[in-house]
């Protein structure tokens, strides 16, 4: 397995290290279908996190740990919370199509399968569709 | 289509002829998609501006496989009766693409192919999410 493999399975595990912090900002913010919506994201984020620290194990290759914090900007509102998540499905979007890049056969299939999963996320929280997503 | 067949010469011909059919499908498909939005926006002019800028994605996603348009003809179109009937086969025809483009994805072997078409599979995952007001 190339470097380059696992410096995007790396980069795409601190995408949804990221995304799992910052949806535990967006439950906090947002109530109802919303909060819903966001725990559903929050569960599948923790999922792909998940198995890419075991795929980054079984190429022997480091780990790392979450930060103890990430960035999300100033979230005081629904409509922000809703912003933030928007962000954070986009940039994964591009996070899982390099994860593409450098795996072959099923394990290409499943990071465009998530690529794509993280983009109709992004529209349900209200962003507009786009050619080349991210 | 019609360089298919022209490049064999070079040592890595057999990935370049693979990914030019790829290439070639996507295309084919891509006008495909085009044209039957180009139907619809005509046969129901209130849905052009939900529909336009989806339509103009894939003309994005034509040029980035480096696809040329194929002429306009609308004719052997066939729209469904009501508005909402022709949404529900362009969520159908978004799924498919979607799903082909994954796929696509996996035969690809070229670097910058297999980026573009994980994009344009995740846009048009997008689609079938706009087009049924996100529900997935």
């Amino acid at each position: 397995m190339s470097d380059a493999a696992i410096e995007n399975l790396t980069q795409a595990l601190n995408g949804e290290y990221a995304a799992t912090y910052a949806y535990g900002v967006i439950g906090a913010r947002t109530s109802g279908a919303d909060q819903a919506r966001a725990r559903r994201a929050l569960e599948s984020h923790r999922q792909l996190r998940d198995e890419l620290r075991i795929d980054l194990a079984a190429l022997q290759a480091p780990v790392p740990p979450p930060a103890p914090a990430y960035e999300t900007g100033q979230i005081d509102s629904p409509a922000q919370a809703k912003t933030l998540a928007i962000g954070v499905e986009q940039r994964l979007v591009r996070n899982w199509a390099a994860v593409a890049t450098t795996s072959a056969d099923a394990s290409r299939e499943r990071a465009v399968r998530n690529a794509q999963e993280c983009g109709t996320r992004a529209i349900s929280w209200g962003a507009a569709s786009q050619a080349f997503p991210g | 289509m019609a360089t298919l067949a022209a490049c064999s010469s070079s040592g890595d011909a057999p990935d370049n002829d693979s990914d030019d059919i790829v290439r070639s499908q996507v295309t084919t498909s891509e006008n495909d998609l085009i044209k039957r939005y180009d139907a619809t926006i005509a046969a129901f002019p209130t849905l052009a501006a939900k529909l336009t800028p989806i339509r103009d994605q894939h003309s994005e996603h034509l040029s980035a496989v480096g696809g040329d348009s194929a002429p306009a003809d609308l004719k052997g179109v066939v729209i469904p009766q009501t508005a909402e009937a022709a949404v529900k086969e362009l969520v159908v025809a978004e799924r498919e693409a979607a799903r082909e483009r994954r796929s696509a994805s996996v035969q690809a072997s070229g670097t910058e192919l297999v980026w573009d078409l994980a994009l344009i599979a995740a846009s048009e995952s997008q689609h079938v999410a706009v087009l049924t007001n996100g529900a997935p």
